[in-house]
């Protein structure tokens, strides 16, 4: 590094001095403080390191209206990266989940097989949806993760596999085979498929599952794709193989301040009256559609202030003739006091088809990096 | 010429996903024709300058630019992005409007660089106070660390541009 630096400093007065008059000594000297400061600074001698480190974490509270009030250090995650060489890398990410339960949230080898394509190994997320490969508390206005993306496309989800993906052009692809989901644990009809998640930990790997995704940015502000997955659940424990499959829709535009969002998405079990849990329908659906607008944002620090509104439904016995679905509507302000650090604030109105309608205060700090 | 070319080594990209070299990149600007280039060791007041314009926290203390008599110029740009560096050509018009960025290094992983569509609305962009995400410039889903970084170096580069050349249409 002090090598570099010298020979900057050399080559850089000698091609002053080749264009202008000889820089006298009290210039020099302050040319050359200028250069020790910027190879002094962090970001300068990081770059070059193969290591890459970050993170993000939320602390939340909530007040259902029905129930107790709880605030939870929801999660801390450390993000930790490896550049083996210019095309193998490592990733990860490891939880710690209220602050007590640790789990690998990805744990990843990727090779870059040519200039658009890319080859992915380990422990992956699904590519479903809009939240589950993006789930930074940043890059969502709400105090929680979209419901729709916690029951029936269910975040953090993450199972061991193997795939492609590629950019061309304006066309983004995924492709992956990986564990499927463990039917044993299904509670369809209270929490969609959150529970039939493996995580990867010790997974049940007698099933596996194709996943799937493809995204067309349309305009630099629009993008808009698809979504898909299939595959058996049984495991060879249980009777039959309750074959999942799920169909997902997402786009997103923003145009100025006006950001927009729509995720639609079905899931079926077959044979779902015979699971461990039965449910009464095989069919779950939901959808949301999310407007932000920022009412303020400042260049320095990158802060902004955003109020926004989500509306959706949600069903997890769709088609069964019971009603059923829920409507949901989430409204609530974002404040960014610079681009790493979130405090949110918002209430969610829960309007089922039966029982009493529900409401949800919830705060949320989060933060990443 | 020696000294030119250990200057040219020492800002070049690290090792990693290069898509140009400093060199291919300016040779995609600016052909064959002859071309100069100056590092610009910028003084308090100057930097005070470049601070107010491009309305940032921090600016780098010297900035390495490359033109041509036309006035066309192009600045380099090397900056975090999340935890690895992107390297930038930001190539300014006559006008000081953004002619063109030129990604030639990204060190972060690639499905957080956006697509050539994204950069190209930046295309013939003057610095301003709407010259920002969500304003003038739209965010790009899953890269917006990447996207933040690049409205930086592209107004710090105006900035930077408007005070070495304050005059305009500049010629040199």
């Amino acid at each position: 590094m002090k090598l570099s630096l010298l020979c900057f400093v050399v080559s850089a007065v000698a091609l002053q001095a080749q264009q202008t008059e000889p820089p006298s000594n009290e210039e020099l000297a302050r040319r050359i403080d200028l250069l020790a400061d910027m190879v002094s600074t962090p970001a300068e001698t990081n770059a070059d390191s193969p290591f890459s480190v970050g993170g993000y974490g939320e602390i939340t509270y909530w007040n259902p209206e029905q129930a107790n009030a709880e605030v939870d250090l929801h999660r801390v995650v450390l993000y930790l990266g490896y550049q083996f060489d210019p095309i193998w890398s490592f990733r990860s990410e490891i939880e710690l989940e209220h602050s007590k339960k640790i789990e690998v949230e990805f744990a990843q080898i990727e090779a870059q097989l040519s200039d658009s394509m890319h080859f992915r190994m380990g422990n992956l997320l699904l590519p479903l949806g809009l939240t589950n490969q993006n789930h930074e508390p940043t890059s969502f206005y709400s105090s929680r993760r979209p419901l729709l993306e916690r029951t029936i496309l269910p975040t953090t989800w993450h199972e061991n596999g193997v795939g492609l993906w590629a950019q061309q052009g304006n066309l983004h692809w995924q492709a992956y085979v990986m564990n499927g989901f463990d039917a044993a644990n299904f509670q369809l009809a209270s929490n969609g498929l959150r529970d039939g998640r493996q995580g990867g930990s010790q997974a049940q790997a007698e099933n596996w599952a194709f996943s799937g995704r493809l995204d067309w940015q349309i305009q630099p502000n629009m993008m808009v794709g698809v979504s898909a997955y299939q595959g058996a659940s049984g495991q060879g424990n249980l009777s039959r193989d309750f074959g999942v499959q799920i169909l997902s829709a997402h786009a997103t535009a923003n145009h100025g301040p006006w950001q927009m969002r729509g995720l639609y998405a079905q899931a079926s079990v077959a044979d779902a009256a015979f699971l461990p849990t039965p449910a009464t329908s095989e069919d779950l659906r939901g959808w949301y559609t999310e407007v932000a607008y920022q009412l303020w944002s400042q260049s320095r620090e990158q802060a902004s202030l955003t109020p926004f509104l989500r509306v959706g439904n949600l069903d997890f016995s769709a088609g069964d003739g019971m009603p059923s679905a829920q409507s949901l509507i989430v409204t609530g302000l974002a404040w960014k006091p610079q681009s790493h650090v979130v405090f949110k604030l918002d209430v969610e109105f829960q309007d089922p088809a039966a029982g009493p309608n529900t409401q949800t205060l919830a705060f949320t700090l989060g933060w990443s990096f | 010429m020696k000294s030119f070319f250990l200057c040219s080594l020492l800002f070049l990209p690290a090792a990693g996903k290069v898509f140009l070299t400093q060199k291919q990149a300016l040779h995609q600007v600016f052909g064959k024709q002859e071309m100069q280039s100056q590092t610009h060791y910028w003084d308090k007041k100057q930097r005070e300058e470049i601070l107010r314009l491009a309305d940032a926290n921090q600016v780098a203390a010297l900035g390495k630019e490359f033109w041509q008599k036309d006035g066309r110029s192009a600045w380099w740009d090397t900056r975090k992005v999340r935890s690895k560096s992107q390297s930038l050509l930001i190539v300014i018009d006559p006008n000081h409007e953004l002619e063109k960025i030129l990604v030639c290094s990204f060190q972060e992983p690639l499905e957080y660089l956006p697509t050539s569509k994204w950069y190209a609305q930046f295309e013939g962009k003057k610095l301003n106070a709407k010259l920002q995400l969500n304003q003038d410039i739209h965010g790009f889903t899953g890269a917006t660390l990447t996207a933040r970084a690049t409205v930086k170096a592209v107004r710090e580069a105006l900035a930077a541009h408007e005070v070495a050349h304050p005059s305009k249409p500049k010629s040199k």
